[in-house]
């Protein structure tokens, strides 16, 4: 008798996920939540999507037509919040209610989380927790498909207005997070709604992970400007299978021929081998990059050392080093260490990231995580004063790290 | 980069025999760099221009204001001429070793090594 129900509840969640794919097709971006409702409701849930904030400070809800919308809830102190920080569902259960805080991620791109609610408690609690995280990660994938076709989902992550800066940079760079079996990227932007010059890539295929932080002098979109036009370049050369030599002299002869005054981009190019435990790096004038073993800062990496982009330097030569399994690597641009305290000269320092950087991998919280904990320290030392642009890229290579980034 | 919101610049323009020297004091960065743009400008502007950039009296220094630096240095050379830097702070040093531009730039400890014979 249990099984059969079971299986015929198993059996509703399948039809009610084919269902959500065939309305999905011609949602508009702003109506495909009320489509999840309207595909869910044989399964007796009602479900509130809330979408993270550019800061990641707070959950916003997604509206929907008929129903009252709800008021942000703070990613700190929530049972919403534990459930985006640490990506694991949390479960809110009383008398009255049978709820489930979800984490709604794109692959492990965290979006926000998905406020589920039964009217009736779960027959067998545990497969209702696992179809409701199975259903958020298709909810995750469409919501990041139909981003681009309106405003709406861009409006909601916003608590103020975006520069063009911003909209420039926001549009050119991958997702801020990508797990795979062996590893995971991570990336986190200040202030993203006044992006100055600051970006960042990444690209993981076959055994390689390439990845790059650039940080373009000047401010607004003529910075932004700049960086498009050395990150446009980089991946052209890299697509076309160059060197990080070439690759940084593609961004050279692009920086030089598209301005006519003198623009610079610093920035570290680097590709992790995996199948060789090697590190591949090239640092154009730019912070060096540190590396992280067993949970301590091994050392900065020093070598390969080159001009910044746009000005040319043939005498350049990538490093190369030994990487282990279970290595990290974080890059970093001169915002982070370079901020300085209100009212003060008290620089932020290589010696305090380091610091901030072991206490947080002790933790080992999901790279993600553990980036924005970074970003909000190095944002609560500025305090008020004009935030610089601060990027911080983390490389976790470890099968552990890549499974803390999932549901 | 970084830079500061709320600071001026002033700059003097010294000719001397055979070479220009540009004192700045207070910020150079993105908003305040117009007048010290416009100074290095007009002394790289005669043939073979020899100029000497004192900045004893500079704060700070954002990337706008060190890509500045790199275009004279790049004018200069163009027009068989020089440009140096004297008495560069702290934080533009830090900023120099870091991005490298202290192998493309020249860099002195005073005004008077930087015109000094042995200089370059």
């Amino acid at each position: 008798m249990r099984e059969e129900r079971q299986g015929a509840a198993e059996h509703a969640w399948d039809e009610a996920i084919v269902d959500l794919l065939e309305r999905a097709k011609m949602a508009q971006p702003d109506q495909l939540v009320g489509e999840v409702n309207a595909a869910t409701r044989r399964l007796g849930v009602e479900i509130t999507v809330y979408l993270i904030d550019h800061e990641q400070e707070q959950l916003w809800p997604l509206p929907e037509r008929g129903k009252p919308t709800p008021p942000p809830l703070a990613v700190e102190g929530t049972a919403a919040g534990r459930a985006f920080t640490g990506i694991e569902t949390q479960s809110a259960v009383d008398q009255v209610m049978y709820r489930l805080w979800v984490p709604m991620v794109d692959g492990s791109e965290r979006l926000g989380v998905a406020d589920v609610v039964a009217h009736r408690p779960p027959a067998d609690p545990e497969a209702f927790r696992r179809s409701c995280e199975t259903l958020m990660g298709l909810v995750g994938h469409l919501i990041t498909v139909k981003f681009p076709y309106g405003d709406r989902l861009h409006v909601v992550r916003r608590t103020q207005a975006m520069s063009a800066g911003s909209e420039l940079i926001l549009q050119m760079l991958p997702p801020l997070t990508f797990s795979c079996h062996r590893l995971v990227v991570s990336a986190v932007l200040e202030p993203s709604y006044d992006i100055g010059g600051d970006a960042y890539d990444y690209a993981v295929d076959d055994q390689i992970a390439r990845l790059m932080v650039l940080d373009a002098m000047g401010r607004g979109l003529s910075a932004g400007l700049t960086s498009a036009a050395a990150l446009s370049a980089i991946r052209a050369a890299r697509r076309n299978r160059e060197s990080l030599v070439d690759m940084a002299r593609a961004a050279d002869d692009a920086l030089i021929e598209q301005f006519p005054d003198v623009r610079f981009v610093t920035g570290v190019l680097a590709e992790i081998d995996m199948d060789a435990g090697l590190l591949r790096y090239l640092n154009a004038g730019h912070p060096a990059p540190m590396l992280i073993r067993d949970g301590r800062v091994a050392g900065m990496l020093t070598g390969g050392r080159r001009m910044p982009l746009g000005v040319r330097d043939d005498a350049a030569q990538a490093e190369q080093i030994d990487l282990e399994v279970g290595d990290r690597l974080l890059l970093y641009t001169d915002g982070v260490t370079e901020a300085r305290s209100r009212g003060g000269d008290d620089r932020f320092g290589v010696s305090r990231l380091v610091d901030l950087a072991e206490r947080c991998m002790a933790a080992e919280l999901p790279a993600p995580e553990t980036l924005r904990r970074l970003a909000r320290t190095i944002i609560a030392h500025q305090a008020g004063r004009p935030v610089d642009d601060a990027t911080l890229l983390l490389v976790e290579w470890s099968r552990e790290a890549a499974e803390r980034t999932r549901p | 980069m970084t830079d500061e919101l709320d600071d001026t610049l002033e700059v003097d323009v010294a000719e001397h025999r055979g070479f220009i020297v540009l004192t700045a004091r207070g910020t150079i960065d993105y908003f305040t760099v117009p007048p010290l743009r416009t100074a290095v400008e007009a002394a790289v502007a005669a043939p073979q221009p020899c100029v000497v950039l004192d900045l004893g009296k500079v704060g700070f220094v954002d990337s706008t204001g060190l890509a500045l630096l790199v275009a004279a240095d790049q004018w200069a050379r163009n027009r068989g001429g020089w440009f140096r830097i004297a008495d560069p702070g702290d934080q533009l040093r830090r900023l120099l070793t870091t991005t490298n531009l202290d192998r493309r730039l020249a860099v002195h400890a005073t005004v008077a090594d930087a015109t000094g014979s042995g200089a370059q």
